[in-house]
């Protein structure tokens, strides 16, 4: 039972950790709370399946196409809510995306209605494999986890590998010295974007599939938890957000699993978020701040 | 005269005046102490939960639950404040974020709050031992208004309000001026989840009823966006931010379902184009201010200034 | 009478030393200066004493008692007032206000009194406002009462803060380069300025670049030089020191 609940809880986590990377990356490069970002996830499910739906494709190409698709209006939506902001003081900023936020459910609302759907039909049936001594994986957890690490190893790549990997890690350490070594920096903005935004659109995708739920709001939750998560991990960090992530989705699952709730699932995050930064008011692995 | 005092129109009148409190309490938070805060809702749930609970199991009349409510969430705004605002600016926005879900969960689930269901039957208050009407539940909410805009501009025109504008403009700077800024930060969440108290109850008392959906992030989203469209910091600015803000969903009724796609759209437009808010300082003139000065020779001079010492 | 002592006072920002092992001290009614080259951690010092940095070790007493550990607002209720080497106004307040703020410490209104506004308030606010006024007066800047502090000229900006800062009544007014950027003209006022408050018996400790100022106004002078005192003694034999003219004088050539 405990392994079990550990198992489910690296699955949740590497969701999580697909959501909050997003949400991490625009943070270490525009130190901007990207509240819209919980909506990516959902425009990213809706898009795989209208893509299945109509345009009848497999469902791999439905999920790559979902990424492309989310990471254009992850882009999009820096350019309408963020980029005008980028001087104006961080509340601002903030009640942009909440109004991003709003403009996208209601507009899949409207056109999709408010209601639970099914994901649709992709010939894929669930199955549960037996580890032995009790312990058991879905093929859709097994999904989950492989596309987090595939996915997060493909970010490292492109990261520590590439030229416009280091000129976006150039960007997020220092703008103005990036500027001036003449590296682009809306476009590095946007890039950051694009990832961050396909990124959500898998973990979209896969929840939804492993759910078998799509609803206009989905994402909002998802979205506010995976705040939590970057805190955590010390806003700002990718190794801290990938440990955030994990670390949240087995206490979440150990929680859900072992403690009478008094408070949802949900709300564990930030309890132990809470806990978390009482002790260390920067997260696990911020940095201390001093300056005058 | 039945026309314009029919239930339908005081209930709003009641409920804007709700939101005008409660954003006149995130003001001395946010507006005042530069303290983000995006779970006003939760001290709003304790609010009303308490002077619910009060009426409905301790049999006490209103006017004796309004005044605990208030006591109970300044109580409560101490105790939360006190670890919360040891973290700062976004960090500060995202535990805060956390609180209201902890206790919009935390409604949701305990056996006192009623859990999913809410809590009915809430006693409306009476007068003079009669129930009292729409239209006397729409005076007492305005005077609370009035009172709560009185209590935060003697607030802001005070010593206290003077080291909260400090806060807000440079912590470090009110710290080297004696300011115990943590001691300070805790008062404005406490006075301001005071205010949501009050709103709380009152919102308790007017529908009878609450449950958990009531008080959620999008609560808390929405009177943050009542100050800032108002001009953070500003008064009036948080007066008409909330009346037009809470009486947008009424006005956008026509549009039906187009009318969140529009209030999201405002948003957006709003923060690009006003982003001081309707009675906000214009960011424009003070950054205009600041080229003059520095015009005059601010760090050409400093470059000057060094090299006098040969 | 010593006023302020630190003993091995140290402060490193991770591998980094900013202030080593410093020994100094002042006495009240003096002037003494800070010099040393622009990274010498005389501005890390000033944040030491001013609570605004935590030392990572050593001593700082004041007034005989040891203010260890004090923050910031410690240090201002014992009476140390300081002003910032990059200006610190509140620009969107009113300069009058900024200087009111400066009497934060000498008032007591909390907020119920603010709201409920007793004569005891309404009194203590009156004081506060009349005293602010004599300061702005003092710094010659009383006109500029109701304009916000953003639309001062460079030299009134410092002029501001230092009204602010002696607003505190302080025992120990601190000052970081309260003449740069200023003309030739703004100077010799800062000059007056400084020599009234010690007619007054105010104890001021400065930083300053202007060579003409710190020999002319300061009894004592203190060098600093990556992180630590190197010499201490009168403008004249500072100026005739070896040591300080190759590390200091010489270190500033590089800068250029």
């Amino acid at each position: 039972m405990f392994w079990q609940q550990i198992l489910n809880g690296l699955t949740l986590g590497s969701a999580y950790i697909l959501i909050a990377l997003g949400l991490t990356m625009v943070y270490g490069i525009l130190n901007l709370l990207h509240f819209a970002h919980g909506t990516v996830y959902m425009v990213g499910a809706f898009s795989s399946m209208v893509a299945i739906i109509y345009l009848k494709l497999p469902f791999p190409l439905a999920f790559l196409l979902a990424m492309v698709l989310a990471g254009l209006v992850g882009i999009l939506i820096e350019r309408i809510a963020y980029r005008p902001l980028r001087n104006a003081h961080p509340i601002n900023i903030l009640i942009s995306g909440i109004g991003i936020t709003i403009i996208l459910e209601n507009l899949f609302r409207l056109f999709f209605g408010a209601q639970t759907r099914p994901f649709p039909n992709v010939n894929l049936s669930s199955k549960t494999y037996g580890l032995g001594n009790g312990l058991s994986i879905t093929n859709f957890q097994i999904y989950i986890l492989v596309t987090a690490v595939v996915l997060v190893g493909l970010l490292q790549i492109l990261i520590k590998r590439t030229k416009v990997g280091t000129a976006l890690v150039a960007t997020s350490q220092d703008m103005k010295a990036a500027k001036l070594m003449g590296i682009d920096i809306n476009r590095m903005v946007a890039l950051t974007f694009f990832l961050g935004s396909a990124l959500a659109a898998a973990a979209g995708t896969l929840v939804a599939l492993y759910f078998n739920a799509i609803y206009p709001t989905m994402g909002s939750m998802p979205g506010l938890k995976a705040f939590s998560v970057v805190v955590l991990g010390g806003l700002g960090s990718i190794p801290g957000t990938i440990i955030g992530g994990l670390f949240l989705g087995v206490i979440e699952s150990l929680g859900a699993g072992y403690v009478q709730t008094v408070i949802d699932a949900n709300a564990i995050a930030f309890v132990i978020l809470i806990l978390v930064l009482l002790i260390k008011p920067t997260g696990l692995f911020g940095k201390k701040i001093e300056k005058v | 005269m039945d026309s314009i005092l029919n239930p339908y129109y005081l209930g709003i009148v009641v409920i804007v005046g709700i939101y005008v409190i409660l954003a006149l309490g995130l003001n001395i938070v946010t507006g005042f102490a530069g303290q983000v805060s995006l779970g006003h809702a939760a001290f709003y749930a304790i609010g009303a939960y308490t002077s619910a609970i009060l009426s409905l199991q301790g049999h006490l009349i209103f006017w004796l639950a309004l005044p605990a409510a208030a006591i109970v969430t300044w109580c409560t705004g101490i105790v939360l404040g006190l670890p919360s605002l040891r973290v700062k600016e976004d960090f500060l926005a995202i535990v805060t974020l956390g609180l209201g879900l902890i206790f919009q969960s935390l409604a949701n689930n305990l056996k006192i709050t009623g859990g999913a269901l809410g809590l009915g039957s809430i006693p409306q208050p009476e007068l003079f031992g009669e129930p009292m009407s729409n239209f006397s539940f729409a005076v007492m909410t305005w005077l609370f208004v009035a009172l709560a805009a009185f209590v935060a501009w003697r607030a802001l025109n005070s010593r206290v309000g003077r080291a909260w504008l400090a806060i807000r403009e440079d912590e470090l700077v009110a710290d080297a001026l004696g300011v115990n800024t943590t001691r300070l930060k805790v008062l404005a969440f406490a006075l301001g989840a005071l205010y949501a108290g009050v709103a709380g109850s009152l919102f308790a008392h007017y529908t009878t009823f609450i449950s958990a959906d009531s008080f959620g992030f999008n609560e808390s989203a929405t009177i943050l966006s009542m100050i800032v469209l108002g001009g953070l910091g500003s008064i009036p600015g948080a007066v008409t931010g909330a009346i037009l803000l809470a009486l947008a969903p009424e006005v956008l009724r026509p549009l039906a379902d187009y009318r969140m796609l529009i209030y999201g759209l405002l948003l957006v437009i709003l923060m690009r184009y006003r982003p001081q808010g309707l009675f906000g300082r214009s960011k424009a003139i003070r950054d205009r201010y600041a080229k003059k000065w520095l015009k005059k020779g601010g760090p050409k001079h400093e470059a000057a200034g060094n090299r006098k010492t040969h | 009478m010593r006023l302020l002592e630190t003993e091995k006072l140290t402060k490193t920002f991770g591998g980094l030393t900013a202030v080593s092992q410093v020994d100094m001290h002042v006495d009240s009614g003096e002037i003494l200066g800070l010099i040393g080259p622009n990274g010498a951690g005389k501005t890390t010092f000033f944040n030491l004493i001013s609570g605004l940095y935590q030392p990572t070790a050593g001593e700082i007493i004041f007034q005989n008692q040891r203010v260890h550990g004090f923050k910031g607002y410690q240090m201002a209720e014992a009476g140390i007032a300081r002003t910032f080497q990059n200006i610190r106004l509140l620009s969107s307040l009113s300069v009058l206000e900024n200087v009111l703020l400066g009497s934060y410490t000498r008032g007591k209104a909390g907020l119920w009194g603010a709201i409920l506004k007793g004569k005891r308030v309404r009194d203590e606010e009156k004081r506060v406002r009349q005293e602010s006024m004599e300061q702005l007066e003092l710094v010659g800047l009383q006109d500029y009462a109701h304009q916000p502090a953003g639309v001062l000229s460079y030299g009134q900006q410092r002029k501001l803060e230092i009204a602010r800062a002696l607003a505190i009544y302080p025992a120990l007014l601190l000052l970081d380069e309260p003449t740069a950027g200023m003309n030739a003209e703004e100077v010799e006022e800062i000059m007056s300025l400084v020599r009234y408050l010690k007619s007054h018996n105010k104890t001021i400790v400065l930083i300053e670049h202007n060579m003409h100022l710190v020999m002319n106004l300061c009894e004592r002078l203190i060098v600093f030089d990556h992180g630590e005192k190197v010499a201490s003694g009168s403008p004249q034999e500072i100026q005739t020191n070896p040591l300080v003219i190759e590390a200091y004088l010489g270190k500033e050539g590089d800068d250029e």
